[in-house]
C-alpha cells in the first residue's frame, strides 16, 4: 500500500512536504494537467482498488470501479472543495460507486478472487490459522480464502464495508466515520454486529 | 483463542489474511495508465449522462435494482405502467373525439352559405350536400339531425276506409 500522507486542501497550512506536494498536484490536475492526476492516481489506486475489491469479492468488477472512480474524481475535481482530505474524497466517491454496484449486482455474487501472495504462507497468523489448531485441519489456504470471502459476502454493504475499512485495511474509527459520512458510535456498532455475523459464518474455521 | 461473542481477536487476525489478496504482478504499473488512456479518449465525456445518471439520480438506480431483485413488483410494476397508458390513451382519444364532433358542429354551423339561402343556416337543419372538400373533414356533411337523413319520399296519402269493408 501506498505511504502517501493525504492531504486537506481546506484545512489547516502544513509544512509536510508531502501534503504541499499534493496540494500542487491537485492545483495542476484541475488546471487538466493529466501528468499531475496520473501522480495522484498512482497514490490512492492500491486503497481503492483493495477497498472495493475486498467488497465485490471479484477482481475485474473491482478494477472497473476502481478506474472509474478515478475518471469520476478528476471529473469533479473542480467541485473539490477541501472540505474533507483528498484521500477521504476519493475514498467517499470509491464506496458510493462501490454500493450502487452491490444493489445491482444483488444475488448474483461471481466470485473471482486475486491469488494470495508469497507472504501469505510465512504469515504466523495464518500459518497457525490453516495447520495447526483450526478443527477443520484440512482447510488449505485457498479454501479458507473462498469461505472468508463467501462470509464477507453475506453481509449487509455497510457492514461489509465497515470490517473492510478497519479489519482489513486498517483505518481508524474516525476516518471511516468521515468516509461513511456517519458518527463513529455508528461505525463501532456496525463493526461489533458485522464481527458477530462473520463469527457466526466462520465458527469451523475459528480457533477454540 | 475463544470464539466467545465479544472476542473477535481470531476473527481480526483471519480478516487481516485478506490483506494478502493482491491482484496479479505488474496491475498496478499499468492502472494508472489505463485511467489517463480513457481520459484522453474523452470517453469519460460520452458517459457523463449515464454517470450522472447513475450517481446523481440514485433512486433511479434503487428503483431499476429492487425491480431486476423482485420479478413479482416488477410484474406489477409493469401492470401499473401499462394500465396508466392504456388509461392515458382512453382519455386521449375521447377527449379528441369531443374536440372534432364540436369542430364538426361548428364548421356545420359557420359554413358560407350558397346563393339565395339563408344568410345563416338554422341549427338541425342541413347543410348543403355538396360541400365536402379535401379541406372539409367528412363529418361536416353529414346531417345535423338524426331523422333528416330520411329521404323526403313521404307522401301525404288520404286513408279513408271503404265503405262496408268492416
Amino acid at each position: 500500500m501506498s505511504d502517501a500522507k493525504p492531504a486537506n486542501v481546506g484545512g489547516e497550512p502544513s509544512g509536510d512536504p508531502a501534503v504541499s506536494d499534493e496540494l500542487e498536484l491537485i492545483k495542476r490536475a484541475r488546471n487538466a494537467d493529466l501528468a499531475a492526476y496520473d501522480d495522484l492516481v498512482r497514490r490512492y489506486q492500491q486503497r481503492i482498488y483493495a477497498t472495493i475489491y475486498h467488497m465485490t469479492s471479484n477482481h475485474e468488477d473491482a478494477n472497473d470501479l476502481a478506474q472509474d472512480t478515478f475518471i469520476k474524481a478528476y471529473q469533479a475535481l473542480k467541485s473539490f472543495k477541501g472540505g474533507s482530505s483528498f484521500y477521504t474524497w476519493v475514498y467517499r466517491i470509491a464506496v458510493n460507486k462501490t454500493i450502487n454496484f452491490l444493489k445491482q449486482r444483488k444475488n448474483r455474487v461471481q466470485m473471482s478472487l486475486n491469488d494470495m501472495d508469497f507472504n501469505a504462507e510465512h504469515d504466523p497468523d495464518m500459518v497457525a490459522l490453516v495447520s495447526e489448531n483450526t478443527p477443520r485441519r484440512e482447510a488449505g489456504l485457498s479454501e479458507l480464502q473462498e469461505k472468508l470471502n463467501e462470509a464477507m459476502q453475506k453481509l449487509s454493504e455497510v457492514h461489509r464495508l465497515v470490517v473492510t475499512l478497519h479489519d482489513v485495511q486498517g483505518l481508524p474509527h474516525e476516518e471511516i466515520a468521515q468516509i461513511m459520512d456517519c458518527n463513529v458510535g455508528t461505525v463501532r456498532s456496525r463493526l461489533f454486529y458485522a464481527r458477530q455475523q462473520m463469527q457466526g459464518y466462520l465458527v469451523d474455521y475459528l480457533k477454540d | 483463542m475463544s470464539a466467545e461473542p465479544e472476542n473477535f481477536e481470531a476473527l481480526r487476525k483471519l480478516l487481516a489474511l485478506k490483506r494478502h489478496e493482491t491482484p496479479p504482478p505488474g496491475y498496478f504499473d499499468q492502472f494508472a495508465g489505463e485511467v489517463r488512456a480513457r481520459l484522453r479518449s474523452g470517453e469519460h465525456e460520452k458517459d457523463d449522462l449515464w454517470r450522472d445518471l447513475g450517481d446523481e439520480a440514485s433512486w433511479l438506480q434503487r428503483l431499476w435494482g429492487t425491480l431486476t431483485n423482485r420479478p413479482a413488483l416488477a410484474g406489477a410494476f409493469g401492470m401499473l405502467l401499462c394500465g396508466a397508458v392504456l388509461t392515458a390513451g382512453i382519455h386521449y382519444s375521447s377527449v379528441s373525439d369531443a374536440d372534432a364532433k364540436s369542430q364538426s358542429l361548428a364548421q356545420g354551423l359557420s359554413l358560407p352559405a350558397p346563393a339565395g339561402a339563408p344568410a345563416q343556416l338554422a341549427l338541425g337543419e342541413a347543410p348543403p350536400v355538396n360541400t365536402t372538400s379535401s379541406t372539409n373533414p367528412v363529418m361536416s356533411a353529414a346531417p345535423a339531425g338524426l331523422f333528416d337523413q330520411i329521404p323526403g319520399q313521404a307522401k301525404e296519402v288520404n286513408f279513408s276506409p271503404v265503405a262496408g269493408s268492416q
